[in-house]
């Protein structure tokens, strides 16, 4: 049954699209006079949980759609910035996790990781290409964290309904994959 | 646990390099973009239009509501405003007759009287983006309205940004606040002051931590005081002039000792909440003969 592939594509397309017409007009841009930059990555969350959860290669699909289609949408200095962080967060959070029965906390913790390590990686090559000058630690605390916290809280709420359908559509989505290569000595 | 096999390896470094080369090869000034670009940022920038927008009238409804124990102040303001308007206007008729009758005396040309008016076109912000680094939001006008890269947007506060890519029924403005005298992309903006026009500066920086934008190249012996507000002088040819940027918070000595610097309160909200209509401006000669 291939329309649940669709589905999830069509799922994580939406809240790509919300992420920059709906969501500014719900969040904060400052409280108690501490400017906040939070940048919202809803469709990202539900990458990492299909990497983690469901299908690591399809995963690394979407993260290199998504990422290349904020890339081309918000083209201001530089394309393939999103593209990049997205895909090697993706790819190098799934393939820890591959083998593993992946625990509530594993899985929320890996997720949290990743959107901080994600949120660095792009600042990280803005400022590779002296686009930025802004310093880490204020970045931290104005964009980083209020970023993770508002994500957190996206993934905490989604976490039972996403379990519950992923477990639903595992045989369906995720095929035995045969692996290329042998786990310890060969 | 191995991550990658040597398959992969090759593969992920491959990918690797392509996306550095192409993050080289669009930094910067690329002039036009390519069509497949053009065609996503349309299509897309469509469908977010049609969610931004009525989301907006809905949060506007709300705070409309907000602001309704505000409104008998903000009218008792605005009629004082509107007597000194009247009186302002009636001068203003006045000397422009007389300019127009000055530049007919010294024979003007068509492309001269034409180039110190400004044509201010409506635009309606579709999207946001809220990427710290990248301050970019998308508008509804694109190449077949006649806009073009380079061209300055406000709002009816004052100057926000540039307009950086377009497209055909689309364009990205990057704004004011992304400035940065260490990027080899943005550009300084020369300002002067509406109080005393002799005075000089360049604005260059955008400091996050405050706020503020930071004009520096001021001369010591400049006019320039705290309190003035600061238009863009039109010396750079990139901005024409009398276009407001903001107010002047503080001056003091630049970090050579040479020059002085000056902090900038910027006019227009950088926060980039609640952007619903901008104008992009464009010299009244471009939009005659393109």
């Amino acid at each position: 049954m291939i329309w649940h592939r669709h589905l999830l594509w069509l799922v994580v397309c939406i809240l790509f699209l919300l992420e920059s017409s709906l969501m500014p007009w719900l969040l904060p841009t400052s409280v108690g006079g501490m400017q906040l930059n939070i940048t919202v990555h809803f469709a990202f969350v539900i990458i990492l949980y299909v990497g983690i959860y469901l299908n690591r290669r399809l995963a690394i699909g979407m993260a290199f759609a998504i990422g290349f289609m904020h890339d081309i949408l918000f083209y201001g200095h530089v394309l393939g910035a999103y593209t990049f962080s997205m895909c090697l967060t993706t790819y190098v959070i799934s393939m820890l996790l591959r083998d593993t029965h992946v625990s509530w906390y594993t899985g929320l913790g890996s997720i949290s990781l990743s959107i901080l390590v994600f949120d660095y990686l792009v600042f990280g090559l803005y400022t590779l290409f002296q686009i930025t000058s802004v310093s880490p630690w204020w970045y931290f605390v104005h964009a980083a964290l209020p970023t993770l916290i508002l994500n957190m809280i996206f993934a905490s709420a989604i976490y039972y309904p996403v379990i519950n359908i992923f477990a639903r559509i595992e045989k369906f989505v995720a095929p035995e994959e045969p692996d290329d290569y042998k786990v310890g000595n060969p | 646990m191995k991550l990658f096999s040597n398959k992969r390896l090759i593969i992920s470094l491959i990918s690797l390099i392509i996306l550095i080369a192409l993050m080289g090869v669009t930094l910067g000034n690329r002039g036009t973009v390519t069509w497949p670009e053009k065609m996503v940022q349309d299509t897309v920038a469509w469908v977010q239009g049609l969610i931004y927008k009525p989301a907006g009238y809905i949060a506007g409804f709300f705070e409309d509501i907000g602001n309704l124990s505000r409104l008998y102040e903000e009218n008792k303001t605005l009629k004082r405003t509107l007597s000194h308007y009247a009186r302002d206007t009636a001068r203003l008729n006045v000397l422009m007759a007389e300019n127009e009758r000055l530049k007919e005396a010294l024979r003007f040309t068509e492309r001269q009287k034409l180039s110190d008016k400004l044509v201010y076109q409506i635009a309606r912000v579709v999207a946001v983006n809220q990427d710290t680094s990248n301050n970019v939001f998308k508008i509804d006008l694109g190449e077949r309205d006649g806009i073009k890269p380079d061209l300055p947007v406000v709002t009816t506060d004052g100057l926000i940004g540039r307009v950086i890519r377009v497209s055909e029924f689309s364009s990205n403005v990057l704004m004011l606040k992304d400035i940065n005298d260490q990027s080899l992309n943005s550009r300084g903006i020369s300002v002067t002051s509406l109080e005393h026009p002799d005075s000089f500066g360049v604005i260059e920086a955008y400091d996050h931590e405050t706020g503020y934008l930071i004009m520096s190249k001021i001369k010591q012996e400049d006019p320039l005081q705290v309190g003035d507000t600061i238009v863009t002088s039109g010396l750079g040819e990139v901005y024409p002039a009398g276009l407001i940027i903001g107010t002047v918070v503080s001056r003091q000595e630049g970090s050579f000792g040479i020059t002085h610097v000056a902090e900038i309160k910027p006019a227009a909200d950088m926060s980039m909440s609640g952007l619903r209509e901008v104008f992009v401006v464009q010299n009244a000669w471009d939009v005659a003969e393109p």
